[in-house]
């Protein structure tokens, strides 16, 4: 959904499964989020971990309230993580 | 290669674990075979014994000190790091302003991605696995447990480092500094601070300056 990215924009964080070099937290796999900040292009670490030429992506800073990480989480309190392009969902697709 | 090698000739050597004579072997190798000059490694011991919490602090200093600079790190926080004559690291870098209405504080839940061209090497709380896995969980806890509240008024943002950025938490200027150069300013500046989990050091008794301005 690379092209359809835009800061405001609600996405999910994908659900990455197996073994790999994730940089994806897997707290954070599966939920929504809203993009804030468009860090650029960057090479594509999981793919360097592994020694394969990496893929150009982006990478996106998103938004999550804690109360939609945590079950006991109340109030306004947040958290921001750095998520490549390719691991950005629609929000609206249903869960894995 | 003989089963003596030269362990690179340092005297601590033989009293390391596996690891570390493992490492001092191969470093002797990569020398002899030509791979790595012989004094480069020190080269690059001496660049990271050099990066402490001190640069970081100036940063900081100079953006209470200058709105001017304030703005230059928002736009481009690699360029005004580099304008101080401080080598701003391999990484690109963000500025965590923290406001009365917003607190920040940093974390790499995945590993120990830290900021150590202006911060220096990590502490060891930050690497360990009960500050990463709480932090991004209950941050007011754990914050509680560095000794600092935050007002419940005020948000509190967790910043977890997962790809390719660094962060700087640039703290509340503390009051009482009316009025202070940035060099005697970023003595309050301290690295937990500049992580997050504190505050800048407020002045101490006799030392703020008597009008209060941020």
């Amino acid at each position: 959904m690379a092209d359809a990215l835009a800061p405001g924009r609600r996405v999910r964080l994908a659900v990455l499964h197996g073994a790999g070099h994730h940089r994806l937290p897997a707290y954070a796999m599966g939920r929504c989020g809203v993009l804030v900040h468009d860090c650029g292009p960057a090479e594509d670490a999981e793919a360097l971990a592994h020694c394969r030429p990496p893929a150009q992506r982006r990478v996106w800073r998103v938004r999550l309230r804690l109360a939609d990480l945590w079950p006991e989480a109340r109030g306004a309190d947040s958290l921001e993580l750095e998520v490549y392009d390719n691991h950005l969902e629609p929000c609206d697709a249903a869960r894995p | 290669m003989p089963h003596d090698h030269d362990l690179g000739g340092h005297p601590a050597a033989p009293a390391l674990p596996r690891h570390g004579r493992l490492a001092y072997a191969l470093q002797a190798l990569l020398v002899e075979r030509g791979h790595l000059a012989a004094g480069h490694l020190q080269t690059v011991r001496e660049t990271i014994a050099a990066r402490s919490p001190a640069r970081g602090a100036r940063v900081v200093a100079e953006a209470w000190a200058s709105p001017a600079f304030r703005q230059a790190l928002r736009d481009d926080p690699r360029a005004a790091v580099a304008s101080l004559g401080i080598d701003p690291g391999p990484s690109a870098l963000m500025m965590l302003e923290n406001t009365e209405a917003l607190h920040n504080v940093v974390v790499c839940t995945l590993c120990s991605c830290y900021p150590r061209a202006l911060l220096g090497p990590p502490p060891d709380w930050y690497k360990a696995v009960p500050y990463r896995a709480r932090v991004v969980r209950a941050p007011r806890e754990v914050l509680a447990e560095f000794g600092t509240h935050i007002d419940p008024g005020t948000e509190v943002r967790v910043h977890d480092s997962t790809a390719d950025l660094r962060y700087l938490v640039l703290p509340l200027r503390p009051a009482g500094t009316a009025g202070w150069t940035a060099e005697r300013l970023a003595t309050l500046v301290t690295r937990d601070s500049m992580i997050g989990v504190t505050p800048a050091r407020a002045p101490v008794a006799g030392e703020a300056s008597p009008d209060d301005a941020r």
